[in-house]
């Protein structure tokens, strides 16, 4: 170290371009800091939407799914195949989503479905992560077989959203 | 005197080329800092191309949920991609039910003219039949349902607007077919000589074209490899085959398989619910013989088994008075 009054001529440029580039390449830093945080968020969000987007579509055409359709009608759903899939652990990451579930909303029956309370009950959930977010719905007939000996439909709802970003 | 005078002016010279610390400093730090930001540029565009790649590919897997059927026979959808893109169709058949990957690449004015393809959209429940690379700025998807006996999934045949496709003599319910949805790039005609040149040429009455179609022995024949395909519940196989090259055909028919071997597992047990509500279907066994022989396929050439139980099966729930499917 050399005091200012000691440093010769050329040290003291030395020292002073040493310092610019210091202070160059902080700004530079922060300038990609500033733009990597902005762009990652931009990206996050961009992704986040891309999901919810998906689940939008999914859920419209969730209905006519082979493991969903029902064979009463087109926009109908089998809710025996339902409650099967519930329990399959094959399924579990076929569906891509955080929360995918029926619910019969009319009648009004609030719990939720499993093999001892089947069929009065009136919601399945197929997959449910802690962290739900929004779920997109479509209206459904959820149809089941009665054990009067036909097939009885109710008005239904699904409801799916997308995986988010951890 | 003369001799120091030229002494003198000799050792003007040579400070003349002489650097300083600070001028060679300058130029290095300067060359590092040019290299680094060009360097730092190429990268952030390398990036951000991967980026949107990224995104496109998942846009796709998106838009490939509309273009599935419900209760149609067959649907024709268009996709605009806003340059000329190039998609990567992957499938592997590991796993429960294997996986539908799609990457894309984007072509470029700047650095090289096509990106690497980006990270893949990866779909569970997606059966594309292609070719490996698909390039164009528009893409025709052609869905039909796969059934066996009951539906299974929806094939999607995947075409570019830079292929096109002539049928020579064709089935009747694939010329009425064809006929009705009107989709852009097949054209029929009942003679080889009159396709376009250029063109795809499928024959299905002769041989020796680009693709040969036996709907007797029920093969396709494609680049000197054959698959076989099935008609018996409907033709989504025959023009997976047509338009898939065969690792691509046959590892999707696998993991259709794999599919159908799961579902009739769900219909097996939907009929031990109908037999607690009182309707029996005595169908259980059937469904796990055919669940067992979906999966014990190896390649195309054995789907002759899995016909003739789901046929069986077929035959069986339709007498039902509650069907299973």
């Amino acid at each position: 170290m050399c005091c200012l009054a000691g440093c010769s001529k050329g040290q003291m440029k030395i020292q002073q371009m040493a310092f610019v580039l210091i202070a160059i390449v902080i700004f530079f830093a922060m300038v990609a800091i500033v733009y990597f945080s902005i762009r990652v968020s931009d990206i996050r969000e961009s992704a986040v939407l891309l999901r919810e987007e998906e689940a939008k579509e999914l859920v419209r055409k969730l209905a006519g799914t082979p493991e969903f359709m029902s064979i009463e009608c087109a926009n109908c759903i089998d809710l025996d195949k339902i409650l099967i899939l519930k329990g399959k652990k094959s399924y579990d990451e076929f569906w891509d989503l955080r929360y995918l579930a029926v619910e019969i909303i009319h009648p009004i029956r609030e719990e939720e479905c499993d093999n001892t309370n089947y069929p009065d009950c009136g919601r399945v959930t197929l997959v449910e992560a802690d962290e739900i977010g929004v779920p997109y719905s479509a209206f459904v007939s959820v149809c089941r077989w009665d054990s009067e000996g036909y097939t009885k439909c109710e008005l239904g709802k699904v409801y799916a959203s997308g995986e988010g970003i951890e | 005197m003369q001799k120091l005078i030229w002494k003198q002016s000799n050792m003007k010279n040579k400070k003349g080329i002489e650097f300083s610390f600070a001028w060679m400093f300058s130029i290095i730090v300067g060359a590092v800092i040019i290299f680094l930001a060009i360097y730092g540029a190429t990268r952030l565009v390398r990036t951000e191309r991967a980026v949107s790649e990224a995104e496109v590919a998942k846009q796709l897997e998106i838009l490939l949920n509309p273009v599935e059927t419900s209760i149609e026979e067959g649907k024709i959808s268009r996709i605009l991609f806003v340059d000329e893109t190039r998609l990567y169709n992957n499938c592997r058949a590991e796993g429960t039910f294997g996986v539908q990957r799609i990457r894309t690449s984007t072509i470029s004015g700047i650095g090289e003219e096509w990106s690497t393809p980006g990270i893949a959209a990866t779909m569970f429940n997606k059966y594309i039949f292609s070719s490996e690379i698909i390039q164009g700025e528009e893409i025709e998807i052609f869905s039909k349902p796969f059934n066996m006996p009951f539906k299974v999934a929806d094939v999607l045949v995947v075409w570019s607007d830079q292929e096109e496709y002539c049928f020579v003599d064709p089935p009747a319910n694939v010329e009425e077919e064809i006929n009705s949805l009107n989709p852009r790039g097949i054209n029929m005609t009942s003679d080889v000589d009159d396709c376009k040149e250029g063109s795809i040429v499928v024959c299905f009455a002769t041989s020796g074209c680009d693709v040969d179609v036996s709907m007797i022995t029920k093969r396709v024949t494609k680049n000197g490899e054959s698959v076989r395909f099935d008609d018996s519940f409907d033709d989504s196989l025959l023009y997976g085959a047509i338009f898939a090259d065969a690792e691509l055909y046959e590892c999707q028919l696998e993991r259709l398989m794999k599919r159908a071997s799961e579902l009739s597992l769900v219909y097996k047990d939907k009929a031990g619910v109908l037999s607690r509500e009182g309707c029996s279907t005595n169908l259980e066994a059937d469904l796990v013989s055919f669940a067992n022989a979906a999966l014990e396929i190896e390649d195309s050439f054995d789907l002759g088994t899995i016909v003739n139980i789901a046929k069986s099966l077929g035959v069986k729930n339709d007498v039902l008075s509650c069907r299973l499917f």
